[in-house]
């Protein structure tokens, strides 16, 4: 995944399964875009029932850094529904 | 413990503090139409006012305040100018809440009035009255100043102080294309945490599912709140690159009001008012009711209750930095300590007459004590001048244009702080002194055009200390007073003989006596001449004095000199004959030997430091015989005059509560209270500015 774009892409193709895990492993940088994509995917899953997880420790804890420093909700809150 | 404070009347002493602000934030916008500070400063008032009216039921101040409030509301959105027929009116709609805050409602002839004040401010704010579009005088557009706030220091219009850090609320809503613009709202966030402490919170929750979303497109947005120094045009300066379609709203949030939750969101214009009140009724939590109503987001919801919690946390630290105590038990207190004194100066004299060492050193330690405990509890009775000279802004304005007079007032020296009974006690002398001076002082403006001046006349009130004393000055730039008109007045009222010989000083002395008046029509404003004498005998009860200069053609000064205190007196314990007095040591330049004063032969003067001074005898003057050459003398000197006192023996310091003299001596010629000494036995107080003034008399009679 090199983009944005292209993760989105790729997780829409996923969309309908039950379980859904993502992983930020090999993710080398990211920005407030990607950060919203992620929440789009929480409004996707969540609210329609299904699971979401994240993997991958170090980019997510990365990623939870900028939700709080943005005044986001907490990406762990997300995940877990 | 002490009775617990009336809610109602801490209420009331608040809402009249805040009618004061509105008022004084009113002058202001007059001269300062764009002034948002002052428009915002009037806005919080009416609102906290209405608020806390809600609590105890005054409904009828409630929907006053109100409706006075929305014009307000209009006004801050700045699409209609503050104009002077705006500011009129909302001092009169002010007056009425004073009447409906004081009295419970408005009198049955004034409520047309009040009504109609009402509706030509909503007419005037809607823009279809006269005067939305009437300007003041001084509102023309190029000596419009800009708010403080708006400007970064340095900046034309800027506020040159520090400010205090203050509450900002920052609603940040990106548009769509914000990323392809290549604005980075995470910068932006940096910035603001750069101004100060930020408290952000951001909404996601517009963010379409993902099948939805064009990745590109910002659908994120933010609401910060930030504590900070800067200005609120420093704050929009972080926004000043982002694109047209991007919105931004800084807006200061005023940290004295407690808001709830559903008045905050209502205000952010989230939620109606109507639909508020509709949920109130399902009751709490609120945040809880209107988030499982769809009404508002709980980001939304989060973002008010964090505006409600930071303001109720500084609110807590204001009130930590101040309490409210009622000033009656602020006397008590001052009372207490004043016995204090008293019985520390028995114990002290106890201590020597048996010689105990233990217990002179306790009486030492116990003085120290009592002495830091006086000088706390006289602090915490003064207040600064400004609550004095306040109310005299629109009173100046007021009276001003009843008299056809254009006048500008400024204020000098308000931090200096007085006792706040002596305050109590000018209003009455400083309100017939300002009259005077528009009635009499500063000319209309064809006048003062005509004698060369501005045409609008300067009128200041200055305060500022000297010594033990505070003086207040009221300084006008009008056209003085003749004193030939004065001494011709005098003769023809009796109070001087056609021969009499006077220095200036003396003449302008002549208008402070009873029923002096020079003008030649009384007139409503100033009265009938029986103004300045009522001056001067309230000062002498205070302890102080009024003089009078002034040069004709160019304007006068009156000024007043009154102790920083009346409650406890530091003096000196003499001796006159068998009687014990206490002349205040803030008069005392310096006791001499009486061996050493070179007395002139006709007894009445000596010679001190080059000069001629007045000798007044007390035991003489008080009728308890005469005293000997040799006996001390103490010089006093009241600022204007220097006398010196002969006494039998100095006995040494002596600070104490001050009594009155009661109705049967309190017209005791040079006697201006009394004192309790540590064994029981009373001591008078000397009136030296009295005294000085007999002195003075006595000098130019004999010159």
């Amino acid at each position: 995944m090199e983009t944005v774009g292209d993760f989105v892409a790729t997780v829409r193709d996923h969309l309908q399964a039950a379980r859904l895990t993502v992983s930020f492993d090999g993710i080398g940088s990211f920005d407030l875009c990607g950060l919203q994509v992620l929440y789009a995917l929480y409004q996707s899953r969540v609210r329609s029932g299904g699971s979401l997880q994240f993997a991958g420790d170090d980019a997510l804890q990365r990623f939870q850094a900028m939700a709080r420093f943005a005044g986001l909700e907490d990406l762990q809150e997300l995940s877990h529904g | 413990m002490g009775k617990q404070p009336d809610p109602r009347a801490i209420f009331q002493e608040e809402a009249e503090e805040l009618l004061q602000l509105l008022e004084d934030s009113l002058l202001v916008l007059e001269q300062q139409p764009q002034s948002t500070e002052h428009l915002n400063s009037a806005f919080r008032a009416l609102h906290t006012i209405k608020g806390s009216a809600t609590m105890f039921g005054l409904d009828s101040l409630v929907k006053y305040a109100h409706r006075l409030e929305n014009t307000f509301v209009i006004l801050r959105e700045g699409t209609v100018p503050v104009s002077r027929t705006i500011v009129d009116h909302a001092l009169s709609a002010r007056d009425m809440l004073v009447l409906l805050l004081r009295n419970g409602a408005i009198p049955e002839d004034r409520q047309d009035h009040a009504e109609e004040l009402l509706q030509s401010l909503e007419a005037a704010t809607r823009g279809t009255g006269e005067a939305a579009t009437s300007g003041s005088p001084q509102s023309g557009g190029q000596d419009r100043q800009e708010d403080d706030a708006r400007h970064p220091s340095g900046s034309p219009g800027a506020a040159t102080a520090p400010r205090r850090p203050h509450l900002v609320r920052v609603e940040y809503r990106p548009s769509r294309g914000t990323f392809l613009h290549g604005t980075n709202p995470l910068s932006l966030l940096h910035e603001l945490k750069e101004l100060g402490e930020t408290m952000v919170v951001g909404y996601s929750r517009s963010v379409p599912p993902l099948e939805e979303i064009t990745p590109d497109h910002c659908f994120l947005a933010w609401d910060i709140l930030l504590t900070t120094s800067a200005t609120i045009q420093e704050v929009e300066d972080v926004f000043i690159f982002i694109d047209g379609e991007s919105s931004v709203q800084v807006e200061e949030v005023h940290s004295g009001e407690y808001r709830r939750l559903g008045e905050i969101l209502v205000d952010r214009g989230v939620l109606d008012s109507a639909e508020l009140e509709r949920y109130l009724a399902d009751r709490p939590p609120l945040g809880e009711v209107l988030v499982d109503h769809g009404a508002v987001s709980p980001d939304s919801v989060r973002s008010a209750l964090e505006e409600q919690r930071l303001l109720s946390r500084i609110d807590a630290d204001e009130a930590n930095a101040t309490i409210k105590v009622r000033t009656g038990r602020l006397d008590d207190l001052v009372s207490l300590v004043g016995e204090f004194v008293s019985l520390q100066a028995q114990v002290s004299l106890t201590s020597q007459r048996l010689d105990d060492r233990e217990l002179a050193s306790q009486a030492e330690q116990l003085e120290r004590l009592v002495r830091e405990a006086r000088d706390l509890s006289m602090d915490m009775h003064m207040v600064p001048v400004e609550t004095l000279f306040a109310p005299f802004r629109r009173l100046t304005r007021e009276v001003a244009r009843e008299l056809n007079r254009e006048v500008s007032l400024s204020l000098a020296g308000t931090e200096t702080e007085l006792d706040r009974n002596v305050v109590e006690q000018l209003r009455d002398p400083l309100l017939h002194i300002i009259r005077n001076s528009l009635d009499h002082g500063i000319e209309p403006p064809d006048a003062r055009l005509a004698a060369g001046k501005r045409r609008q006349g300067q009128l200041v009130l200055r305060a500022g200390y000297s010594g033990a004393f505070v003086t207040i000055a009221i300084e006008d730039d009008g056209k003085g007073i003749d004193a030939d008109a004065v001494r011709s007045k005098a003769i023809e009222r009796g109070l001087i003989s056609p021969e009499a010989t006077l220095s200036r000083e003396e003449i302008f002395d002549l208008v402070f006596q009873p029923g002096f008046s020079t003008a030649s029509v009384a007139t409503q404003v100033s009265g009938r001449g029986v103004g300045m004498d009522v001056v001067r005998r309230n000062l002498e009860k205070l302890n102080g004095s009024v003089a009078l200069t002034s040069t004709a053609g160019q304007g006068t000064t009156v000024l007043l000199r009154i102790p920083l205190t009346l409650a406890i007196v530091e003096g000196l314990l003499c001796r006159v004959a068998d009687q014990c007095f206490l002349i205040n040591l803030a008069y005392i330049r310096e006791c001499l030997d009486g061996q050493n004063v070179n007395r002139h032969a006709s007894g009445g003067f000596f010679d001190y430091r080059g000069s001629v001074v007045p000798l007044l005898d007390l035991a003489s003057f008080y009728r308890f015989g005469t005293t000997d050459v040799r006996d001390p003398v103490v010089v006093v000197d009241t600022g204007e005059q220097l006398v010196g006192l002969v006494v039998r023996e100095i006995l040494g310091n002596h600070q104490s509560v001050v009594k009155s003299m009661g109705a049967l001596l309190q017209h005791t010629e040079g006697v201006s209270g009394a004192v309790f000494l540590p064994d029981g036995t009373p001591a008078l107080m000397v009136d030296v500015e009295r005294l000085a003034r007999l002195a003075m008399k006595n000098q130019s009679a004999r010159e």
